[in-house]
């Protein structure tokens, strides 16, 4: 439990464009904080649309201590709920993913209905209501073949990222996708430390020779003499994108969200070893192979690559105070044929490959944050978007603190 | 082998409204053509003798040689043809020419793809495997303005009966009253809707160059390999054409530009073709006939753009690869070109 005015105190000591005070990342209770300041009150990644393509198809996820299921209901909608029984709170659905005709809870079997009503609840007097016993719903969104959820009973507004994301996505057809492959790695690390390794490619040239076959390390902040040419490059390809009518300028929504086209080395397709195709099958009815890559950031948990190719999502979840899941998925062409079109190996080698190199630094960087000597450090012009990052994390942080205070912080 | 022969026009037959298909008797016996070559025709129009390279559309071994001929709009030599040849007249020509043929298929599922009259080479593979009917596995996709342009339907239609492993599918681009077929130029979901195999096929592409630009990129884009697309291209040649490697009248403002060939730099003026302009300032360039026919002169376009009228001397895998005839082409910009 960390004091109301604890907390305070934290975000008042915290410079701007230097990295967060220690207990941020590695005091124990601040789990339970983040997990209520943020991840109960933000739109979450969940997972992919064509996961669950016919009705009861089903994805479940943790969020914290809440289990939550998403299911593809009976006329198409994609529906959330806890994934909690209104009899005595089993568990309904076990495996990650699945399929079940209706949701039966495996303890003594009420059984549910994909919109979530209790259609049956064996041995309750004859005159039980199950009306107010349905499955508790969490909000569900999908733009762009992706599913987000919220967990807080009134979700920030949707719209403006689906608005904008989906004119920048279309071209990808995300819809007519399906995942070839997926990983699920536990980083031994706070969250932040796993967002902000992803927010800046300043530790890339170090770190990540097999993505940096294809991924320009520099960004046109850095101005150095990379950096102009990579902003060359960047104008060249943007005509060439104009010309066929696929968005490229970089959008962002606040500090919620940001997307950008961005083009590979000159000449590299895809995020293979040596920057070939990693899917011959193109996405949707694209005819163009080289459009760089849209990376897509979505706080808190969120981001992602749309090649020309295939699509790769990201989404953390954290565990504990020092650990953290990132799930990755691998999505290709709906008809593009395993062993023909894509190689599992080739189309997942650079990024399993950066996943475990970023596993490693953040780990490394948990750990040396632990120490006595660690205290804030300034951030590199290159940097910018993990500065956007904390000052968007320490707005939740402070907006959690004053809706709580004055006594402090109770446990649930 | 390619060498010079004599055809005499023995039959003409009306395909379409402005197609024609010349029945020619060859005086050689033995001439012989793969499937899908071509034959340069010598025209005796005016004065002068034009180069004009069409498609054999009869399969080889054929005891007519059959030519199909479309009157292009714009189309100086085949509109001469079509206005002037007569039975029992006789032509030379040279050939048979041309890579674009059936011995590229090996024992692969085939997809014809074509356009216009570049269904004719085309019809030639498939009179030539339809010979072997039980063993055919081809899907011929083709694009037409209107159904009334659609050519052989007669021929296909019976072939198709006979051949169950053959499946035509027609496109039209111009809407047209009583055709529920597809409509529209090559998109990848319409041409992956007609043939969801495409990109597991060998194909075989001709028509115009945008056409086979665009079905070579849907055809990468379902995954296909590009080596097992193939192309042939006889675009449509322009009277002034002829007047290429003459001097017009003068440009009201000539022009200069830079040429570097390989570590050679020199001037042509914007009236004359790369190989005039090396020759006049001794840079040598390897040419042959001049006239665009025998390719010799081939070199590859760095940069620049040039404007260029060619006789069937370079082959449309090398066109859109991006090379050049220099003895065929005048500059647009400054150019570098290399061997």
């Amino acid at each position: 439990m960390i004091e109301h005015n604890k907390l305070k105190n934290l975000l008042a000591s915290r410079r701007e464009g230097w990295s967060l005070p220690q207990p941020f990342y590695v005091d124990p209770s601040m789990h339970e904080v983040d997990l209520l300041a943020v991840f109960e009150t933000e739109w979450l990644f969940a997972g992919s649309t064509c996961e669950i393509k016919k009705p009861g198809d089903y994805i479940t996820l943790d969020v914290g201590a809440n289990s939550i299921l998403i299911v593809r209901d009976r006329e198409g909608g994609v529906r959330a709920f806890y994934n909690t029984c209104r009899h005595r709170g089993s568990r309904i659905c076990d495996a990650h993913k699945g399929h079940a005709h209706r949701l039966v809870c495996p303890y003594h079997q009420w059984v549910y209905e994909l919109d979530g009503s209790l259609l049956h609840a064996r041995q309750m007097p004859a005159d039980f209501d199950r009306t107010p016993f349905g499955l508790k719903p969490v909000h569900v969104e999908t733009v762009c073949g992706m599913i987000y959820i919220c967990l807080a009973e009134n979700a920030p507004d949707f719209a403006p990222f689906k608005q904008a994301l989906t004119p920048y996505i279309a071209p990808h057809m995300p819809e007519r996708t399906k995942i070839a492959y997926e990983t699920t790695l536990i980083e031994e690390a706070n969250w932040k430390l796993v967002i902000e390794n992803n927010r800046e490619c300043y530790h890339c040239a170090g770190n990540h020779p097999e993505l940096l076959v294809t991924l320009v390390e520099f960004t046109p902040q850095d101005g150095n003499s990379d950096a102009q040419q990579f902003a060359d490059l960047i104008e060249q390809k943007a005509a060439k994108w104009d010309s066929i009518g696929i968005p490229h300028k970089v959008v962002t929504g606040g500090r919620e969200f940001r997307f950008v086209r961005l083009p590979f080395h000159e000449g590299m397709l895809s995020f293979t070893m040596d920057g070939g195709p990693a899917c011959k099958k193109l996405l949707g009815e694209l005819t163009e192979r080289d459009l760089g890559s849209v990376r897509m950031f979505h706080v808190p948990n969120n981001w992602n690559h749309f090649l020309a190719d295939h699509i790769i999502h990201f989404r953390v979840l954290p565990l504990t105070h020092d650990r953290t899941a990132l799930r990755t998925t691998w999505l290709v062409h709906e008809d593009a044929v395993e062993g023909i079109d894509y190689d599992i190996d080739r189309l997942t080698e650079v990024w399993n490959a950066t996943n475990l190199q970023d596993a490693r630094l953040a780990s490394v960087n948990h750990q040396g944050i632990r120490s006595k000597a660690y205290e804030p450090g300034p951030y590199a012009p290159s940097e910018f978007m993990l500065t956007n990052f904390a000052n968007w994390y320490a707005d939740k942080i402070d907006a959690y603190a004053m809706a709580s205070q004055p006594a402090g912080i109770n446990l649930r | 082998m390619s060498s010079q022969i004599s055809l005499r026009l023995v039959d003409i037959r009306s395909e379409t409204h402005d197609v024609k298909t010349y029945v020619f008797q060859t005086e050689k016996a033995d001439f012989d053509h793969k499937a899908g070559q071509s034959l340069t025709l010598q025209l005796p129009i005016g004065n002068e003798v034009l180069y004009r390279t069409f498609s054999i559309a009869s399969a080889p071994g054929a005891k007519t040689l059959l030519i199909t001929i479309k009157s292009h709009s714009g189309g100086y030599a085949t509109k001469w043809m079509h206005e002037n040849l007569k039975i029992n007249d006789t032509l030379v020509a040279s050939g048979p020419n041309g890579k674009f043929t059936l011995e590229l298929a090996g024992d692969d599922k085939l997809a014809f793809v074509s356009a216009g009259s570049g269904a004719t080479p085309l019809m030639s593979m498939l009179r030539k495997i339809a010979e072997k009917c039980n063993q055919i596995d081809v899907a011929w996709l083709h694009w037409v303005r209107t159904p009334d342009d659609i050519l052989f339907a007669d021929e296909i239609t019976k072939i198709q009966k006979a051949c169950h492993g053959l499946h035509v599918t027609m496109f039209v681009t111009q809407v047209t009253p009583g055709w529920f077929g597809y409509i529209g130029r090559p998109k990848r979901v319409t041409l992956s809707a007609a043939l969801s195999d495409f990109a597991r096929r060998t194909v075989f592409c001709c028509g115009p160059k945008e056409f086979m630009k665009t079905v070579r990129a849907i055809y990468g884009a379902e995954g296909g390999d590009p080596s097992k697309f193939h192309v042939e291209h006889f675009g449509a040649i322009k009277k002034e054409n002829v007047e290429l490697n003459k001097a017009k009248h003068a440009p009201m403002i000539e022009q200069r530009f830079q040429i570097q060939f390989g570590n050679k730099i020199f001037e042509a003026r914007s009236d004359e073709t790369i190989l005039g302009a090396a020759t006049r300032q001794n840079v040598v360039i390897p040419c042959g006939c001049a006239a665009g026919i025998c390719g010799t002169c081939k070199v590859y376009l760095v940069e620049g753009s040039v404007e260029m009228r060619h006789n069937g001397g370079l082959s449309a895998e090398d066109e859109t690869s991006g090379y050049i005839l220099s003895c065929s082409s005048k500059p647009l910009t400054a150019l570098q070109i290399r061997a």
